[in-house]
């Protein structure tokens, strides 16, 4: 018969060495987050600045402001944050404050970018589509993700079709006097077209029919 | 935090602390990995049970015959199980001294074993399925390890032979895996099978504590346990090399698994005693992260298939909503930004790495010479599903009380 002997220090060493490789792990994928959140951050501050810059350039210029402006670069830029924020929602959850913090800031800019859109397409005599989104993730809304997917598509398929996506549920002045006007309830998905609000899921070939 | 990242980290965890242990285990062995020089040669007896392999026997006792030990010193038993082929007529063609052949009414692989032990003259016992061959040097690699008289059996090393189909080369690489697995098992004292393929056993342990359980759906497990139960040795041979013909197709792969794990949830429940800290690594670590493997990737299955099964459904819904107009959705913008490189990913790269590195330990182990193909990525990243499905299956068949077959003979 031979004696069974268990090696507690090799346990040990086992123990310890796993912890360290997976605390690295963990730290290593920690700071790669908070380096794309605080990518976030700056690119949200460079919108800022450059809708600045935008609205500053069409007051400036008092001569047929119009025939200068080109708010393309602008939407892109609104559109990229959006979807690196989409990604980052995803991986870190919807309630995740640093997140939050950051769709909070993106929903201001995007009032701003739409309410300067509105004021173009009133004075040139533009026709550029406006589409106000309201969506819910707290689990209340199943089409939401649907319809997320098809503005998502409609933006690829007309790239001047201008989407603005707000969570319900942030609470914000801004947010909150915008559904006040249109008379938005807590029901989602919700969605204004050209001012027009339509509550439920609409398909692509909906949303077309009315831009 | 969500139950992706709780149950994502609780396996990673695992997967690090058990392959750390293993390589610390290979690393501080590492000296022992030779096998011991042959100083004699004692008689061995290798029964060969076979149940209509008319197909295969030839060359399973033909490759017995070719082992480079003396003639005069071991003898090949072939048993046939009552087959309903010509497997008696196939074996019975051989004219030589040491081989005799038998034939019994069918009663299952243990019974065939049981038979022939009473007419070895072996000072050691071994046996061969029908479908498995030996290479040359496996039997003198074998015997050198019993010098040591504690040790009660001695493994060898298995291969899957001419592999064609994924299945079989995923087998292949698995078997591979398992040279690596059983040689570590082996450092720590925790071998508990003792595969039914060339393991050759000191015979007086049969005589001292019974033959082979009959009535036992793995009888090959249950031998194993029970030379743990008296703490004997079980070594293994790491270069002594059986090929054996792996289920090419996915239903006998099934039908061969769920006997395998079925068997091992039977054995190990009546063998429970082995879960003490008086039976070393065995009782603290090795069966105990048997059971936790099994649970934990039969939840990281079931809840990858849910997770699959909604992204699926929500992907056709959302093309539906396009009028499955895809092509734009396909637009290639690259973006570092969207590389994953989350807590979980990076553990998920981490356990990749480790994963290569036992693949290419265990490869060099057992001197495996094909180089490293697709196959083996297959192995890595899908195998998991396999062995998943297999413990589940197993739990099922052991909760519901299905029956489960081997050969023609149900257990």
């Amino acid at each position: 018969m031979q004696r069974r002997e268990i090696s507690k220090t090799k346990y040990l060493a086992v123990f310890a060495t796993t912890t360290l490789i997976f605390v690295i792990g963990v730290f290593i994928g920690h700071e790669v987050t908070i380096m794309k959140l605080n990518t976030i951050d700056d690119l949200e501050q460079n919108m800022k600045v450059d809708t600045m810059a935008i609205e500053l350039q069409y007051l400036l210029i008092a001569e047929d402001p119009c025939s200068y402006i080109n708010a393309t670069p602008l939407t892109e830029e609104l559109y990229g944050i959006g979807t690196k924020l989409d990604y980052m929602e995803n991986q870190l959850g919807e309630s995740n404050p640093s997140v939050l913090r950051i769709k909070e800031y993106y929903s201001l800019l995007e009032v701003r970018h739409w309410l300067y859109m509105k004021k173009v397409n009133k004075e040139c005599n533009k026709n550029s589509a406006l589409i106000l989104y309201f969506y819910s993730n707290e689990g209340d809304c199943p089409t939401c993700k649907e319809q997320g997917f098809v503005l998502n598509y409609l933006h690829t398929k007309y790239p001047s079709m201008n989407i603005y996506s707000f969570d319900t549920n942030i609470k914000d002045i801004a947010l909150d006097t915008i559904k006040q006007d249109y008379g938005i309830k807590k029901e989602t998905p919700i969605l204004i077209i050209n001012d027009k609000v339509y509550v439920g899921f609409m398909s692509s070939k909906d949303i077309e029919k009315l831009t | 935090m969500n139950f992706d990242y709780i149950l994502m980290y609780v396996v990673s965890y695992f997967g690090l602390f058990t392959s750390i242990f293993f390589l610390l285990t290979l690393l501080e062995n590492s000296k022992r990995l030779k096998n011991p020089k042959l100083k004699t040669f004692p008689k061995v007896s290798i029964i060969v049970p076979a149940y209509n392999e008319e197909k295969t026997i030839a060359k399973t006792v033909k490759s017995l015959l070719n082992l480079n030990y003396p003639k005069d010193r071991f003898e090949v038993i072939v048993v046939d199980d009552g087959s309903k082929d010509n497997t008696f007529k196939v074996a019975s063609s051989f004219k030589v001294k040491n081989l005799r052949v038998f034939r019994k009414e069918n009663g299952g692989k243990a019974s065939a074993l049981n038979f022939a032990l009473d007419l070895c003259s072996g000072e050691f016992v071994g046996a061969l399925d029908a479908d498995s061959f030996v290479t040359k040097d496996a039997l003198r690699k074998i015997v050198g390890y019993f010098e040591n008289p504690q040790v009660m059996a001695v493994t060898p090393s298995l291969k899957v032979y001419q592999p064609i189909s994924i299945l079989q080369k995923i087998q292949k690489i698995e078997y591979i895996f398992g040279t690596f697995l059983r040689k570590i098992f082996a450092f720590l004292g925790s071998i508990h099978v003792t595969p039914g393929p060339f393991t050759i056993y000191r015979k007086v342990f049969f005589d001292r504590y019974g033959k082979y359980d009959p009535n036992n759906l793995t009888e090959d497990i249950e031998i194993a346990l029970r030379i743990q139960t008296h703490k004997f040795i079980i070594e293994n041979s790491v270069d002594a090399t059986v090929y054996t013909i792996a289920p090419k197709t996915f239903k006998p792969l099934m039908k061969q698994r769920l006997r395998w794990y079925v068997g091992f949830i039977n054995n190990v429940f009546n063998y429970k005693h082995l879960f003490s800290p008086k039976y070393g690594n065995l009782g603290m670590f090795v069966l105990p992260a048997a059971f936790i493997s099994a649970f934990l990737v039969i939840i990281t299955l079931f809840y990858t298939l849910y997770k699959f099964t909604s992204n699926t459904i929500q992907r056709i819904t959302n093309w539906i909503a396009i009028d499955f107009d895809l092509k734009r959705l396909f637009k290639w913008n690259f973006d570092a930004f969207f590389i994953n490189l989350n807590s979980i990913a990076i553990l998920a790269i981490l356990a990749l790495i480790v994963g290569i590195m036992v693949i290419i330990i265990a490869k060099v182990l057992s001197k495996e010479k094909s180089s490293i193909k697709v196959s083996y990525i297959f192995y890595l990243l899908f195998y998991w599903f396999l062995y998943g499905l297999w413990w589940f299956l197993a739990g099922m068949s052991k909760l519901t009380g299905k029956k489960i077959y081997w050969g023609h003979k149900s257990l």
